[in-house]
């Protein structure tokens, strides 16, 4: 985890001091991109590897259905609260532009 | 690109089966963890280089209200992650650690796999990309009801890959807002991993 801060703090040092050129940014969200997809085929290896984890994947995907529906559900009910308390005009003030 | 993004699992899952066994797991987190950080340095430099955007927004009354928002995703995705415990039968602590994920799928689904286990690093995958998917239809919907609404069910996302479509469907002002939200909510998702993975 430590890694993980160290990295973002120093991306953040990077941006916020401009020290990279354009070309390097391009260059650098291409590599990401593809982390990205070399990430996720790592985590299927290691789903796909795993013969008892395979046999689960039924109940895990259901599992994981009701627990993302929940948190956005419990996530829409604090934003309307928020917007009650602090945002009642926001459509009118600031939101029209579109 | 969610249909790459599942095609690329789907792929690796069969590649798993047909090439690796449990004990190349140690390789394939070594690969994991390498290929996050530098997708963590490369999120932080497009951070650091959104100041002006972030000085747009500096007024107290929109400084509260840009706070207020993670806020209320940070409270609401940890009651709805500790309420689905309820449903799913997974233990609590478990719910929330997934829940703590934010929606930032790859980062979540890495760390919990890695410091966890498997199987819920598996769930914390498809949770928080259900949570993105559905976002992608909700986004408009929502925007219709209540501009702000529409940022609620993206979590960490709404700073990157959904801010095209919260600015499409509700301007730049919430696209702000949007932006915002998901910065606080990105830099926040490690340390709710780090604290909840050492509780």
């Amino acid at each position: 985890m430590e890694e993980i801060i160290f990295c973002i703090t120093v991306g953040i040092l990077l941006g916020w001091f401009d020290v990279l050129s354009y070309k390097v940014k391009l260059w650098l969200n291409r590599a990401s991109l593809a982390c990205l997809y070399l990430m996720l085929i790592c985590l299927g290896a290691k789903i796909g590897c795993d013969s008892n984890l395979l046999a689960q994947i039924e109940t895990l995907g259901k599992q994981a259905f009701i627990l993302g529906g929940c948190t956005i559900i419990g996530t829409m009910v604090m934003f309307y609260i928020i917007i009650k308390l602090f945002a009642k005009n926001f459509d009118e003030e600031g939101g029209e532009e579109q | 690109m969610i249909y790459s993004l599942f095609g690329a699992i789907a792929g690796g899952i069969l590649l798993g089966y047909l090439c690796f066994d449990v004990s190349d797991k140690p390789v394939l987190d070594t690969t994991l963890m390498t290929a996050l950080n530098f997708m963590i340095l490369v999120a932080g430099i497009e951070i650091g280089g959104n100041r002006k955007l972030i000085a747009k927004i500096c007024t107290p009354k929109n400084m509260v209200l840009a706070l207020a928002l993670p806020v209320g995703t940070i409270i609401g995705s940890f009651a709805g992650g500790y309420l689905s415990s309820f449903i799913t039968g997974l233990n609590v602590y478990d719910s929330i650690l997934v829940a703590s994920g934010l929606g930032w799928y790859s980062l979540s689904s890495v760390v919990i796999s890695t410091m966890h286990s498997t199987e819920l690093g598996a769930i914390a995958f498809f949770g928080n990309m259900i949570r993105e998917v559905s976002s992608f239809v909700l986004i408009p919907l929502l925007a219709r009801w209540h501009k702000l609404m529409c940022i609620a069910p993206g979590g960490a996302a709404t700073m990157d890959s959904l801010l095209p479509l919260v600015i499409n469907s509700a301007g730049m002002h919430t696209g702000m807002f949007s932006f915002i939200n998901g910065l606080v909510l990105s830099l926040l998702v490690p340390v709710f991993l780090s604290v909840l993975l050492n509780a």
